[in-house]
């Protein structure tokens, strides 16, 4: 038993850090219970001028804007007919009456 | 497979209550319970994804009965789940949804001091949601109706030293109250009428219009359509992670998703059907309407849900409920991701809500700036984003039916409004020249707060396409048309879009006064909250004062009460001490007329 | 007084109502009657003065009306029935003449009005004897012939009864008024039952002259005569406050009390009878007499008014009156619900 109650610690803080999760665990939140006032970088502020941006910060950003565009885009290319229509429509008005199987008005 | 999604779905809901318990084990240690509510939720997301990529693969369904709760002569009510293509897929994605929402809830509520208590409400609103969702009986499903309203009404009344925070929580619960009478009336019918709870028996009969006007009722007060609509902007008094949770997964789209449970009854009833199209329609095109001028960012996005709600309603109207669903699913991604972006505008501009102070964020919040514009296009059904899957098939099917061309028209001004009212959003918020003031601590590397944005992000530009990949086409009626319709909705909101580029600049020019009354109506909210806010309270008082005061109080329980009481028992009682002068002749009086009087009378 | 004429007054006014009460011809009970109440007179005029006097006259006055009335009503029976057996009141006009007559022997409303002007002018010890000892000579009068009364009559007296004691109370602040009133009202109640079953009359009597007897020694205890003089109790002997409080309660007929049984009784037969409009209408009027005793009891137990400090100090002069009585009388005035059964079968003679 004493064997066993020796692995105590490892199951402890392991599913520790299995509950914490990655994001905490880099942002050095939830260690020992403190908590910190911001979390990630550090941004000093500023007075009259945009903010200094951090690399990673910019470099998400552009690429939520670039999925968004391809995946747009790539779509127009290969699946356009989801907004302009499948095929060419019929227009009914070019039907003769021959094709709509109509006799002529003056069959009588 | 039958017992994975059986027991995997049933897993996924017990896991959310994991942290519960530790905190009623454990109340005094709070410190990591928000990180344990927020990874309950992200492995019961997990541990939900192998029914739905089961179901996906086979398409098979269940019913879980596993515990009879009470009978009273024949009427049995067992613990049911009913884990069908709805809940099967609407599981994962409220699950997702809250997962991200309670990540970023631990950088917004940072700093409450009860913020445990804020994730065991957020948990506990989640799970009721899943208890409406997969109920099979109706018991379960009211169970799951009234803690998805009580929960609401604690989490917006979740600043509670506010009075506006208070008032927009009773709103909520009171209007949702009025919803309930709905919910409960078709109970009663179902009971009396049929004398079954359980969805499978009911689907097996017929419900008439009553009871079906009942569920319509519920769905109006819970899902906030036209006339019992004014809570759901009020409730943007709630912290931003309860509206985003309020307005994407949980509460506001119960109302819908009943109408959806029990699409089987009421496709065959036109009435109904009816009301429900016009319903949605109006409450569509009056949403947008108030959404177009409102100046706070929240009650913008609020007024978006509540146009939404009302082309899901509309959609339900139509006959078309796996749309309807659709819509439902992709809206809560986009939504979210709205709401996470305000929440971000909203915290790092130091709790400024109102969108005529912002401006420039596109330099200072890239991320958030990336995320706002792509769920605003998702939003307005952007080709091939989210929000086109579910919006675009539902206006081609508008097309297409039979239905009155009065609720199409309605639904394409309210098309055109979406693009406007969010292009608006945008321009206020990210474009331009900053103006709100000059120092500011604004941070958004925090991960809390770019994950989950990000995350529902990608969520909003893909769900809808995966959704769409994996229906069972059997659902959905393909329709086929010629491309000036089937570009119908593309060019409506491309006008929208033009209109309101065009209008921001005439407002930036002064050119031309505003059309006052249009705009009033817009901006006061139709009002409407003044109407039946002040009037009809005021009446209902009055008359209540009356009834109160004068019925009651001065009349009944003083005049007639013991005022009367007093001046016949004094009136008596002087009488008779009158009588009372000491003087023998009055006995002999007595004895004289009553003695021959009674010897008559009784002889 | 002299000791030899107390004796023989208070024997006189024993052995009268010992005699009617004994008696099985009209004549010997007549006989009794009258016994008593000239016996009664002396007790009445013992401390001499004008208001004693004249109340004694009233008195004498009132019952010699009625003793004459009821020797009419006894040779009207005897006339007509050739008998003078005290049971056999089997002549409708005497029956009649005889239930008006022990009316006003019992001073019921209408013919009450002798009762609170006499009791007011006589001693309070007179009084009690009065208000108690004097009623049951008439009662016994009443249970023997009751087969024989006028319901209509006897209902129409009771229920006027209860309500001029309610009525009548109400304005008073004098305690032996107040006790009268009280009186005419449970006259009321006695004779609601006589003709539907007399012995739970007899049970309502007796349990009102035990009451009523423990107020008034209660009240002698203190020597007061008014609701005012009451205030000042609590320095006299402050368990008396708690005794009148009871005792008052239970004549008011409070559930826990014994003043409760026999009203609860009487009610339930009456119910039993489809008299419910009467028994609602008894019931109602007994509210007033509540009313009135509540006065009693808050002015004597519930508050303290503001007196000079003088008055404060009598708690320190040793008492004189024996207080023997009082103690037994309380607790059977406040605890016989529980016995209820055993009243029931003492009277169910």
């Amino acid at each position: 038993m004493s064997a066993l109650r020796r692995l105590g610690p490892f199951l402890r803080e392991g599913g520790r850090r299995f509950l914490a999760g990655p994001s905490e665990r880099s942002a050095g939140y939830g260690l020992g219970g403190i908590r910190h006032a911001g979390g990630g970088v550090h941004i000093e502020p500023r007075y009259r001028q945009y903010p200094q941006l951090t690399k990673s910060q910019v470099f998400q950003a552009e690429m939520l804007s670039a999925t968004l565009w391809f995946w747009i885009l790539w779509h127009f290319w290969h699946d356009s007919d989801a907004v302009v229509g499948h095929f060419p429509y019929p227009d009914p008005s070019q039907w003769t009456d021959e094709e709509l199987g109509i006799p002529p008005d003056d069959e009588d | 497979m039958n017992n994975m999604l059986n027991t995997m779905t049933l897993m996924s809901i017990t896991t959310l209550t994991t942290p519960l318990i530790i905190n009623l084990i454990f109340p005094h240690k709070t410190t990591k319970l928000p990180m344990y509510y927020k990874m309950a939720v992200k492995y019961a997301f997990l541990i939900s994804l192998p029914p739905l990529l089961s179901f996906i693969h086979t398409g098979q369904e269940s019913i879980i009965t596993n515990w009879k709760w009470f009978s009273i002569n024949s009427f049995n009510l067992t613990m049911s789940f009913k884990l069908d293509y709805f809940s099967i897929i609407f599981i994962p994605i409220a699950l997702y949804v809250t997962w991200s929402i309670l990540e970023f809830s631990q950088w917004y509520m940072n700093s409450d001091p009860n913020i445990h208590q804020f994730f065991k409400y957020l948990v506990m609103f989640l799970l009721t949601m899943m208890i409406l969702i997969t109920a099979n009986n109706l018991f379960q499903l009211f169970i799951g109706w009234e803690g998805v309203g009580i929960m609401s009404f604690m989490l917006i009344g979740w600043w509670h030293g506010r009075s506006d925070a208070n008032t927009a929580a009773l709103q909520a619960i009171l209007y949702n109250r009025i919803g309930d009478m709905g919910l409960m009336l078709t109970m009663v019918w179902l009971m009396i009428n049929i004398g079954l709870w359980d969805l499978q028996h009911i689907f097996m009969t017929k419900m008439n219009t009553l009871a079906l006007l009942g569920l319509v009722i519920a769905a109006t007060g819970k899902s906030a359509q036209f006339g019992l609509h004014p809570w759901l902007p009020s409730a943007m008094e709630g912290p931003t992670p309860v509206s985003a949770l309020l307005h994407s997964s949980t509460m506001v789209v119960a109302g819908v998703f009943l109408l959806i449970r029990f699409y089987p009854m009421m496709k065959d009833n036109n009435t109904i059907l009816t009301i429900i199209l016009c319903m949605g329609a109006i409450t569509s095109l009056f949403a947008a309407i108030c959404a177009t001028t409102q100046n706070d960012i929240k009650k913008i996005v609020a007024f978006s849900t509540s146009s939404q709600l009302g082309l899901m309603m509309v959609t339900m109207g139509l006959n078309q409920p796996h749309r309807t669903f659709l819509h439902m699913c992709t809206h809560a991604f986009f939504k979210a991701t709205l709401f996470l972006c305000s929440g971000s505008i909203i915290h790092n501009l130091n709790n400024e809500q109102d969108i005529r102070k912002m401006g420039g964020l596109l330099n200072i919040l890239p991320i958030t700036s990336s995320a706002l514009m792509t769920s605003s296009l998702a939003l307005i059904g952007t080709p091939f984003l989210t929000g086109f899957y579910s919006k675009d098939p539902i206006i081609e099917t508008m097309n297409m039916s039979y239905i009155n061309s009065w609720a199409l028209t309605t639904t394409l001004i309210t098309t055109t409004l979406t693009a406007m009212y969010s292009l608006r959003m945008i321009y206020f918020t990210l474009l331009n020249q900053p103006r709100f003031i000059p120092l500011l601590t604004i941070n958004e590397n925090h991960p809390n707060l770019k994950n989950p944005i990000l995350r529902l992000t990608l969520g909003s530009i893909f769900t809808g396409y995966l959704l769409t990949m994996n229906i069972p086409t059997t659902y959905m009626n393909p329709t086929t048309m010629p491309p000036m319709l089937k570009m119908s909705t593309l060019l409506v909101t491309i006008t929208g879009l033009l209109i309101a580029m065009e209008l921001n600049s005439l407002t930036n020019k002064l050119a031309a006064p505003p059309l006052k009354h249009a705009y009033n109506f817009s901006i006061m909210q139709g009002y409407f909250t003044h109407l039946l806010h002040r009037l009809l309270p005021l009446a209902s008082l009055q008359m209540s004062q009356y009834i109160a005061t004068m019925l009651m109080d001065l009349n009944w329980y003083e005049k007639i009460g013991p005022k009367n009481q007093m001046n016949i028992h004094t009136t008596m009682s002087s009488y008779i001490s009158s009588t009372q002068k000491g003087l023998i002749k009055t006995y002999f009086l007595s004895f004289i007329i009553s003695i021959p009087m009674m010897m008559i009378l009784a002889t | 007084m002299s000791p030899y004429m107390l004796l023989l007054t208070c024997t006189s006014l024993l052995l009268g109502t010992t005699l009617t009460l004994a008696s099985n011809h009209w004549l010997t009970a007549w006989m009794g009657l009258e016994i008593n109440t000239l016996a009664m007179i002396p007790l009445m005029t013992y401390p001499n003065h004008s208001r004693s006097t004249e109340s004694a006259i009233k008195y004498f006055l009132t019952q010699a009306t009625a003793s004459m009335m009821m020797m009419f009503a006894i040779i009207q029976n005897a006339w007509a029935t050739n008998q003078w057996t005290l049971t056999q009141m089997s002549n409708n006009t005497a029956s009649i003449l005889m239930t008006l007559t022990l009316a006003i022997k019992l001073g019921l409303a209408p013919f009450h009005f002798w009762v609170p002007e006499v009791t007011q002018g006589i001693p309070l010890l007179s009084g009690m004897i009065l208000l108690t000892w004097q009623k049951v000579a008439p009662v016994s009068i009443m249970y023997q012939i009751s087969p024989s009364l006028n319901m209509k009559i006897l209902t129409t007296l009771a229920i006027l009864s209860t309500l001029t004691g309610g009525w009548g109370g109400l304005n008073q602040t004098h305690l032996r008024k107040i006790l009268a009133y009280s009186s005419i009202s449970h006259m009321g109640w006695t004779i609601i039952i006589m003709p539907i079953n007399p012995n739970l009359a007899l049970l309502n009597l007796f349990i009102y002259i035990i009451i009523t007897t423990t107020i008034f020694l209660t009240l002698n205890l203190a020597q007061v005569t008014k609701i005012k003089s009451l205030a000042n109790l609590w320095n006299k002997s402050t368990p008396m406050t708690m005794i009148i409080m009871i005792t008052l309660m239970s004549l008011g007929s409070l559930p826990p009390l014994t003043g409760f049984m026999p009203k609860w009784l009487i009610l339930q037969e009456l119910v039993n009878n489809n008299n419910i409009a009467t028994a609602t209408l008894m019931a109602m009027s007994t509210l007033l007499n509540l009313f009135f005793y509540m006065r009693i009891i808050y002015t004597s137990t519930l508050t303290m008014f503001p007196t000079t400090n003088n008055s404060k100090l009598q708690w320190m002069y040793a008492q004189t009156k024996k207080t023997t009585m009082i103690p037994p009388l309380t607790v059977i005035s406040s605890m016989l619900l529980p016995l209820t059964p055993l009243c029931l079968t003492l009277f169910q003679m």
